[in-house]
């Protein structure tokens, strides 16, 4: 594997350690987003923008 | 009020109803969303090393350590990742975000502070409103991104670092522990600095490395700046074949294995008080043994005798310290016995014919006397001045030149065949040097009185010169090395 440049001269530990954090990061962002849509995050979002557009309708129309 | 304000107003409240609040939040939520991809992005991008010429902790960059460091400066060798540079790496991963959501509020501000402008952006506010929330939802996503991944990645970073230190404490334990058993210790050739733990030089750059223990800058093994993996631990690091030198001058430690068990004795006494004789008789007799060499050359017997002694457990060496005998004339302290807190084991000699005593018995009133209470007072003022402490010292008080003593007729109680520590203490006590006996024995941990004559023939009504040696070196068998 062809390293970036700027990693030629760090110590084998360092490109170890981050090439590990960046896994790691991307694990946690996909994990975090499949735990937030798991969890109903969307639908409650849905669910509260239903309710603001039913507060919206009855200023709109109050007749 | 013309009629077209009636269906203007209405038309507005239709556009902020229909328009400016469902793109409002929409625009909210993108922004988050977003927001959370430019954060992971600015985790990737520092850890892709994009800032690395700003960001990284490069060696000899650290500058001071603390005050109980084994050196006050960092060495020249990478620090380990997780020390320093993992929580700089979060901490910057925040810089590109940031600077692109400040980017975003000054745009905005760039408009709603022109007086020209904004006439024309307030006609526009129901598009106006959802760019704001755009900037509001980005922040947000942003930093709690930010603060949620740089939290995930402390909690994994934990388990490392526990290890690592727990891994390092037991190297150090294990290096130390060996150590003190040995009672391993180097002196240097040159400065005469005594050190538990030397400094080793780089075989590739030939940089010196004062602190090569497992910590900070690594656990099993320092990484050089050049490059080269260097072996924690003094034991490692001399297995690694690594050259030892002196922490105070740099100089070439003597080539001897650094946890070989090494002993030193400080020999304090006025000048011309037979401390070199005492030496040099001690070092000849001990080389003229089996297994028993001298290391250094002629001119170590200046300031110090290093001596190699064979036993079970494969040799020893043992340094044989003359104190500058000028500062044990002198009050108040003398500045220049710093050797003295090399090591526990001390001997002061005392010359026979110096005696006040002894002179009036030989006629010799007319030659230089000195006061053997000032010398020992001097030696344990500095054992204290120097943090030492006289009670964890043992002391070998030697009378040397004791073949002036046969001339006399009061030394006949003192060379009469009986070599014993008690009969040589109690002659000293009867002749006036009741004080200092009594002040040695309330002063250290041990006390032992030998007679001597360095530079006569050997006989029987005294010690051999190595005796004193000897008994010393029966005494603090283990240690740290520099006591």
């Amino acid at each position: 594997m062809k390293l970036p440049s700027a990693w030629r001269r760090l110590p084998p530990s360092y490109v170890a350690a981050r090439v590990g954090l960046q896994i790691l990061v991307v694990v946690a962002v996909v994990a975090g987003g499949t735990a937030l849509v798991l969890a109903g995050m969307p639908g409650t979002l849905w669910e509260l923008g239903g309710d603001w557009w039913r507060v919206v309708r009855e200023l709109a129309f109050p007749w | 009020m013309p009629l077209i304000v009636i269906p203007a107003v209405i038309a507005a409240y239709f556009l902020v109803v229909y328009v400016t609040v469902p793109l409002f939040l929409l625009a909210v939520s993108v922004g988050m969303i977003f927001g959370t991809v430019v954060a992971a992005a600015g985790y990737l991008r520092v850890l892709a090393g994009a800032e690395d010429d700003t960001l990284m902790v490069l060696p000899g960059a650290l500058g001071r350590r603390g005050p109980r460091a084994a050196y006050p400066r960092w060495d020249r060798a990478w620090p380990v990742y997780l020390a320093w540079q993992a929580d700089r790496d979060l901490h910057a991963a925040l810089g590109m975000p940031r600077r692109l959501v400040a980017r975003q509020f000054r745009w905005i501000w760039s408009y709603l502070s022109d007086a020209e402008v904004l006439p024309v952006l307030l006609l526009w506010s129901p598009l106006l409103l959802p760019a704001i929330g755009f900037c509001l939802g980005l922040s947000v996503g942003v930093f709690a991104a930010w603060a949620a991944i740089a939290v995930t990645l402390e909690i994994a970073l934990l388990g490392p670092r526990l290890l690592a230190i727990a891994v390092a404490g037991l190297l150090r334990g294990w290096d130390q522990t060996v150590r003190w058993w040995r009672a391993s210790a180097s002196m240097c050739r040159r400065c005469g600095w005594v050190m538990a733990v030397p400094a080793f030089r780089c075989d590739r750059c030939r940089i010196i490395h004062r602190d090569l223990l497992p910590g900070l800058l690594g656990v099993g093994w320092h990484r050089c700046q050049c490059g080269r993996r260097l072996s924690t631990t003094v034991i490692r690091a001399a297995g690694q074949g690594l050259k030892a030198h002196c922490l105070h001058c740099d100089a070439m430690l003597p080539n001897r294995p650094p946890m070989a068990t090494s002993a030193r004795i400080a020999f304090a006494g006025p000048a011309a008080s037979g401390t070199s004789s005492l030496i040099r008789a001690a070092s000849q007799a001990l080389c003229g043994g089996a297994g028993v060499q001298f290391v250094g050359g002629p001119r170590d017997l200046l300031r110090v005798a290093t001596l190699r002694l064979a036993d079970a457990d494969g040799g020893y060496f043992v340094d044989l310290i003359d104190l500058d005998g000028k500062q044990f004339a002198r009050d108040p302290d003398p500045p220049l016995l710093w050797e003295i807190r090399t090591t526990r084991r001390h001997v002061l000699t005392v010359d026979a014919r110096r005696l006040a005593h002894v002179q009036d018995l030989r006629g010799t009133m007319d030659q230089e006397r000195y006061d053997a209470e000032l010398a020992y007072r001097i030696l344990v003022a500095q054992l204290h001045r120097y943090g030492l402490g006289s009670r964890r010292c043992t002391l070998a008080v030697v009378i040397t030149r004791a073949d002036v003593l046969v001339e006399i007729d009061a030394s006949a109680a003192l060379t009469d065949g009986d070599r014993s520590s008690d009969h040589v203490r109690d002659w000293l006590a009867r002749r006036g040097l009741e004080n200092l006996v009594l002040a040695a024995e309330r002063d250290f941990g041990a006390v032992a009185y030998f007679l001597t004559s360095a530079g006569s023939a050997h006989d029987n009504r005294w010690m051999p010169a190595e005796v004193p040696v000897m008994w010393l070196l029966q005494r603090h068998r283990h240690g740290v090395g520099v006591a």
